[in-house]
C-alpha cells in the first residue's frame, strides 16, 4: 500500500518543495479539523460569561481573570502548581537519566527489572492512583505498618501522608513521578540507543572519562528528544489533575490544590465555566512561550 | 593502580546495584501490593491487627469473580485494546511523515505549523471536553468507541510528531543521500532507509500512544455512557467504587491485570531497541 | 451488576461499529428490528450504593414501564464523579439523555432544563404534598422555576459506637454537639478511639460542617438568598469545630475522602461519624460484630437547633433538548407515585420527598430484617422533619452550589482546626470568597 502511494504521487514526492508540505499536512489537517474549533472555543470561554448551563457566549474581556486572581484560593493554587510541576519534573528528568543509564548496562535479571520499572507507565492512571490511595490510607497504610513494625514510629505517630500539607504535597509529587518516570526513561533509552556507535568509539579514543563522556557527548546528542519529552512532561504536570483528584482533591485545606483541579471544581462542579476556563488557561501564555522556545531549540539543534 | 581500578569498578558496581534496586522497588511495590490485595478476603484486608504482607485468612478468588462476572471487565479490556491499536495506527500514519518533514524538509512555516498543533496540549482536557462533545455529537459519534478513536490522535499526534523529529535528527544525513544517489526518491529513502533504522523512535511512539489511550479518563467519561462501551480506566472505577465504598480487591486486580501484559509487550520493544546498542556510552 | 444495561441498542451499535467506518456506526439499521417506530426513553443515573437497587430499576422497573408505555427504556449508570462533567457535555452537545439524575441540586443548569411545575402538580394531586426539603432543592424563587424534580433524598444520620458511649455514661448515644465533644474526649482518652468527622475536601465533610453550622444558627445565606456567612454564630461554629478537633480527633480527618469514615468506623477505630446508612449496611453484610456496636441517632442539638442534612439529594432534570420530554415526565410521575418499591429496593437508603408514597415507612424501618437490632433505623421515623437542604434556610441556588463545589467551607473549618489560620482569619477568607461568588451569580441573574 505504501509502495502504491509512493508511485502514484511520484511526480510530487520527487520535488522537495512539495514533499515537505505533503508529509506534514495530513497531521496538521487532522488536528485542525478535529480540535481547531474546540481549541479556539475553549480559549474564548475564558473571556466570556458562559456557565455549564448556558450556551450563550457574551464577551466580558479579562473580567474572569481580574475577578479570580485576587482570591486566596487562586493564589495558593498558583503557587502549588509551580511547586508540583517543577519539583516533579526535575525529579523525573534526573531520575530518568540515572535510571536509563543504569538500565542500558548489561546485568543479570535486567529483563525482569526493566519489566518492573515499566509497570507504572502502563497502569490506567485512575486505577494506579487508587492503588496509591490504598497504600497511603490513614488506617491501612502498609508503609506505616512497616515503619511501625520496624520500630521507627509508634501507633500514635503514624504519618498522615495525605493529611499534613507538606507530606500531602510530597505524596502527590511522588505518585506523579512514579507514573511518568518509566516513560521518560524509555524515551531516553531509545534516544541513547539511536546514537551511532562510531561517536562513542571516537570519544573512547580521545580518552574521555565517564562524566565527560556523559555530559559532553551522550547527553547533548539526545537533546532534541529530551527537550520534547520534558516539554511534554511540564505541560502534563501543569494541566493533568487525575493524581490530585483521586488522592486529595486539593486537600488538606487547599495545600495541594493546583490550577487544573481548581479549574475543574470551579468550572464543572461549581458551574462557572468561564471562570474555570480562566483558571485553567491562566498559565497558557507562559506555557505557550515555553513550548515555542523548547520546540524551536529542539528543531534547530544540529545533532549530526 | 590495578587495585585502584578494581576498587573503582567495585564501587561502580555497588552504586549500580543500589540505584537499580531503589528504582525497582519504587516502581514495582504498588503492583506487588495490588497482587497481594487481589487475593485477600475483605475481612482480612480490613483487619488492622494482622501482618498485612501475609494472608491471615485463606486467599480468595472472590474479587476476581466480581471483576469478571459482575462487571464487564473483559469487554472493557477489549474496548481499550481496540481503541488503543487503531489510535496507534493513526498516530504512526500521521506522525511519521510529519516528524520527518519537520526534521528535514520544511522551513520556517513548517515549524510554525508544527508548533501550532502542539499548542492543543496547552488546554487541559478537563476544559476541552466541553466544546469537543459538540464536535462528537455533530459527527454522530456520541456513545460510540469511534468517538475516542477520532479524538485520541488529537493529543498523541502532536507530541509524537515532535518526538519522531528528534529521532530523525539523530540519523546521519549521508544515509538518505546515499540511497538517493542509488536512485531512490526522497520519499523512497524515507520509507526504505529512515523508517527501518528509526525502530527505537517508532516503538517509543507506540509505547507512548497506546498507554495514553488506556489512561485517558475525561473524554471516555463524558463521551461514553453505555456500560458496554466503556474503557477500563472509566468502567472499573465507575462500577467498583459504589457510592462511598471501594471494592479494593477487585480494583487492584483490575489495575494489575490491565497493566502486566502490556508491560511485557513493551519490554520486548525496549529489548528490541537496546539490542542494537552496545554499552559503549557508559563503559 | 453491569450486564443489565447491555441493551439491544448496544448490540446494534457494536455490530454497526464493527461493520462500518467512523460516523455510520450509530445510524445503521438492522433489518427486521421490530417496533422501530417505538419511542425510546434514555435515563442516566448514578451507580447506586445498593447494587440491588440498580438491579431492580434497570431490569424490572424500566422494563415493565417500557412495556406498558410502548417505549424502549435505556438506563445508563455512571459514577458520581462523572455526573457534572457528563451533564456539561450533554448541554454542550445539546444531545443526550431524556431523564438525567443529579445527586445534588443542579441550579446552574436551570437554563437548560424543562420546568417541572406540572410534574410537581400531578404528583401532588396523586399523593399529596412534598416536603420542604424537596422544593428547596429544586425551585428557584428568583425565576419562579422548578428546574428539577426531587422524588427522594438520603438522610445523613449520626453513626456512633454504642459500646463506647455506654461506658462514658451515654448508652443512647450523644444528643447534642456538646456531648459529642465531651464524651468524645473521654472516649479518646480512655479507649483511644477518636471522633471521626472529616475535615477534607469531600462531600461528607461538606455535609457535616453545614450540619454543625446550622445547629449553631450559622448560615451561608438567609431565606431570601442574602449572604450572611460572616456572623458571630459562624465564628462560634468554627471555634467549636476547632475545639472538637483538638480534644477528640486526630490529623487523619484531613486525609479523608468520602469512603474513609466508612472504613474507619468499620475498622472500629472511630467513635462517631456522619454518613448515610452505607456504613451500617456494609457492617451488616461483612462484620455483624461491629454492626451490633454501631447505632444511629438523630440530628444533634446545637445552641440554636437540632438539624440534619440530606446526604444525597436525588434531583431529576429533563433537558430542554431531550427527545422524549413527555415520556420522561410520565416516567418520573409513575416512579414517584410508586416510590414504595424504590424505598424497599434501595434498602431504606433513599427516603421519599412525598411522605404519603410510603405510608408504612415507620413500620418498614422499625422492622428491618438485616439490621442489628431490627429497629436500628427507627431514628428515621421523623427524618422528614429534621433533614434539610444545603443553603438552609434559603434555597439551594447557584451560588450555594459553587461554594459547595469548590469546598470553601470545608477549607474554612479545616484551616481553623489545623491552626493554619485563626478562626477569624478563616472566616474572613471564606466570607470574601462567598461574597465574590454570590455577586457573580446575582449578576448572571440566577440568584
Amino acid at each position: 500500500m505504501v509502495e502504491r502511494r509512493a508511485s502514484r504521487f511520484g511526480f510530487l514526492v520527487d520535488r522537495p518543495e512539495w514533499l515537505g508540505p505533503l508529509m506534514l499536512l495530513p497531521a496538521v489537517l487532522y488536528i485542525v479539523l478535529i480540535v481547531g474549533i474546540p481549541f479556539l472555543l475553549a480559549l474564548y470561554y475564558s473571556v466570556s460569561d458562559i456557565t455549564v448551563g448556558s450556551r450563550t457566549l457574551g464577551f466580558v474581556g479579562l473580567k474572569n481573570f481580574a475577578s479570580v486572581v485576587g482570591t486566596t484560593k487562586f493564589q495558593t493554587s498558583l503557587k502549588n502548581t509551580f511547586v508540583f510541576a517543577v519539583v516533579s519534573q526535575v525529579l523525573v528528568m534526573v531520575g530518568a537519566t540515572v535510571l536509563a543509564l543504569a538500565l542500558m548496562k548489561n546485568f543479570k535479571g535486567k529483563w525482569l527489572i526493566r519489566l518492573l520499572v515499566l509497570l507504572p507507565w502502563v497502569a490506567p492512571m485512575s486505577l494506579g492512583s487508587i492503588g496509591w490511595l490504598w497504600i497511603l490510607d490513614s488506617i491501612y497504610s502498609v508503609i506505616n505498618w512497616t515503619l511501625q513494625a520496624a520500630g521507627l514510629i509508634t501507633a500514635d505517630t503514624w504519618p498522615m501522608w495525605l493529611g499534613v500539607p507538606r507530606l500531602a504535597m510530597a505524596s502527590v509529587i511522588t505518585v506523579h513521578v512514579w507514573r511518568l518516570l518509566p516513560l521518560a526513561t524509555v524515551i531516553l533509552m531509545a534516544g541513547l540507543s539511536s546514537i551511532p556507535q562510531e561517536i562513542h568509539d571516537a570519544a573512547a579514543v580521545d580518552g574521555a572519562g565517564f562524566w565527560r563522556h556523559l555530559f559532553q557527548i551522550t547527553l547533548p546528542l539526545v537533546r532534541p528528544i529530551m527537550l520534547v519529552a520534558s516539554l511534554f512532561g511540564f505541560v502534563f504536570a501543569f494541566t493533568d489533575m487525575i493524581v490530585i483528584f483521586v488522592l486529595t482533591r486539593g486537600g488538606p485545606y487547599d495545600t495541594t490544590q493546583v490550577l487544573a483541579s481548581l479549574a475543574f471544581f470551579t468550572g464543572i462542579q461549581g458551574g462557572d465555566l468561564a471562570e474555570g476556563a480562566a483558571v485553567a488557561l491562566f498559565l497558557f501564555p507562559l506555557l505557550l512561550i515555553a513550548a515555542i522556545v523548547f520546540l524551536r531549540v529542539a528543531r534547530r539543534t544540529e545533532v549530526i | 593502580m590495578a587495585l585502584g581500578a578494581g576498587l573503582k569498578r567495585w564501587a561502580f558496581g555497588g552504586a549500580h546495584v543500589g540505584i537499580v534496586a531503589v528504582f525497582t522497588i519504587f516502581s514495582a511495590f504498588p503492583f506487588y501490593w495490588m497482587l497481594i490485595t487481589t487475593f485477600k478476603q475483605t475481612s482480612d484486608l480490613m483487619n488492622r491487627s494482622g501482618n498485612p504482607f501475609i494472608y491471615n485468612k485463606p486467599p480468595t478468588l472472590e474479587h476476581l469473580r466480581v471483576l469478571f462476572f459482575d462487571t464487564m471487565y473483559g469487554r472493557w479490556l477489549w474496548n481499550t485494546a481496540f481503541v488503543g491499536l487503531i489510535v496507534v495506527a493513526i498516530t504512526l500514519l500521521l506522525a511519521l511523515p510529519a516528524g520527518y518533514a519537520l526534521a528535514r524538509l520544511t522551513g520556517r512555516w513548517g515549524e510554525h505549523l508544527g508548533i501550532a498543533i502542539f499548542l492543543t496540549y496547552l488546554v487541559p482536557p478537563t476544559l476541552l471536553f466541553i466544546p469537543m462533545s459538540r464536535v462528537i455529537s455533530d459527527l454522530g459519534l456520541q456513545d460510540s468507541l469511534w468517538s475516542l478513536v477520532v479524538v485520541y490522535p488529537s493529543f498523541t499526534v502532536p507530541f509524537c510528531t515532535w518526538l519522531l523529529m528528534g529521532f530523525f535528527k539523530a540519523i546521519p544525513r549521508d544515509l538518505e543521500e546515499a540511497a538517493m544517489i542509488d536512485g531512490c526518491s526522497r520519499f523512497g529513502a524515507f520509507l526504505k532507509v529512515v523508517i527501518p533504522i528509526s525502530v527505537a523512535g517508532i516503538l517509543t511512539v507506540i509505547i507512548f500512544t497506546f498507554t495514553l489511550v488506556t489512561q485517558e479518563f475525561v473524554y471516555a467519561l463524558t463521551f461514553i455512557s453505555s456500560v458496554s462501551q466503556y474503557t477500563v480506566s472509566v468502567g472499573v472505577p465507575t462500577f467498583l467504587v459504589r457510592g462511598d465504598v471501594y471494592f479494593w480487591g477487585s480494583l487492584m486486580a483490575a489495575c494489575f491485570i490491565a497493566s502486566v501484559p502490556v508491560a511485557i509487550v513493551y519490554n520486548f520493544f525496549v529489548d528490541r531497541f537496546i539490542a542494537g546498542f552496545t554499552a559503549g556510552a557508559i563503559k | 451488576m453491569a450486564h443489565e444495561t447491555v441493551s439491544r441498542r448496544d448490540f446494534i451499535r457494536k455490530t454497526g461499529a464493527g461493520a462500518v467506518v467512523a460516523g455510520l456506526g450509530a445510524n445503521i439499521i438492522i433489518p427486521g428490528r421490530a417496533g422501530a417506530a417505538k419511542k425510546t426513553l434514555k435515563i442516566l443515573q448514578w451507580v447506586h450504593f445498593v447494587p440491588a437497587y440498580d438491579e431492580w430499576f434497570n431490569k424490572k422497573l424500566a422494563k415493565e414501564w417500557g412495556e406498558k408505555n410502548d417505549t424502549e427504556v435505556i438506563v445508563d449508570n455512571i459514577g458520581i464523579a462523572g455526573i457534572n462533567p457528563r451533564a456539561a457535555a450533554e448541554v454542550s452537545a445539546q444531545k443526550g439523555h431524556d431523564l438525567f439524575l443529579f445527586n445534588w441540586p443542579p441550579p446552574t443548569f436551570e437554563e437548560q432544563t424543562v420546568d417541572m411545575k406540572d410534574v410537581y402538580q400531578e404528583v401532588e394531586r396523586k399523593v399529596g404534598k412534598p416536603i420542604d426539603l424537596g422544593i428547596k432543592s429544586t425551585y428557584n424563587p428568583k425565576t419562579k422555576k422548578y428546574y428539577a424534580f426531587s422524588p427522594s433524598f438520603t438522610p445523613d444520620p449520626v453513626n456512633y459506637r454504642q459500646d463506647l458511649f455506654a461506658q462514658v455514661g451515654l448508652p443512647n448515644g450523644p444528643k447534642s454537639w456538646d456531648e459529642v465533644r465531651s464524651a468524645g474526649a473521654k472516649i479518646k482518652k480512655q479507649f483511644g478511639n477518636p471522633v471521626g468527622i472529616g475535615l477534607a475536601n469531600e462531600i461528607d465533610t461538606a455535609m457535616a460542617m453545614r450540619t454543625i453550622m446550622y445547629a449553631f444558627g450559622a448560615h451561608e445565606q438567609d431565606a431570601n438568598s442574602n449572604l450572611m456567612l460572616n456572623s458571630k454564630e459562624t465564628l462560634e461554629a468554627i471555634k467549636f469545630v476547632k475545639a472538637l478537633f483538638e480534644e477528640t480527633m486526630t490529623a487523619e480527618v484531613f486525609t479523608w475522602d468520602a469512603s474513609s469514615n466508612n472504613r474507619a468506623m468499620l475498622a472500629g477505630k472511630i467513635s462517631v461519624a456522619l454518613n448515610a446508612i452505607s456504613i451500617t449496611r456494609v457492617a451488616e453484610k461483612e462484620n455483624p460484630d461491629i454492626s451490633r456496636k454501631i447505632q444511629l441517632t438523630k440530628a444533634l442539638h446545637g445552641p440554636v437547633r437540632a438539624i440534619g442534612l440530606e446526604h444525597v439529594m436525588q434531583c431529576y432534570v429533563v433537558w430542554k433538548f431531550a427527545e422524549n420530554i413527555e415520556g420522561a415526565k410520565k416516567f418520573l410521575i409513575d416512579y414517584t407515585t410508586n416510590f414504595r418499591q424504590a424505598f424497599v429496593a434501595g434498602e431504606s437508603y433513599d427516603f421519599p420527598c412525598f411522605p404519603r408514597t410510603v405510608p408504612d415507612l415507620k413500620k418498614l424501618i422499625t422492622n428491618d430484617p438485616k439490621a442489628h437490632p431490627a429497629d436500628k433505623y427507627k431514628v428515621f421515623e421523623d427524618v422528614l422533619e429534621w433533614a434539610t437542604n444545603v443553603g438552609y434556610p434559603g434555597y439551594a441556588n447557584a451560588a450555594i452550589d459553587e461554594i459547595y463545589g469548590t469546598w470553601v467551607l470545608n477549607v474554612m473549618f479545616a484551616k481553623a482546626a489545623s491552626g493554619s489560620a485563626t478562626p477569624e482569619e478563616a472566616l474572613k477568607e471564606a466570607d470574601a470568597a462567598c461574597k465574590r461568588i454570590f455577586a457573580k451569580w446575582k449578576e448572571k441573574g440566577l440568584v
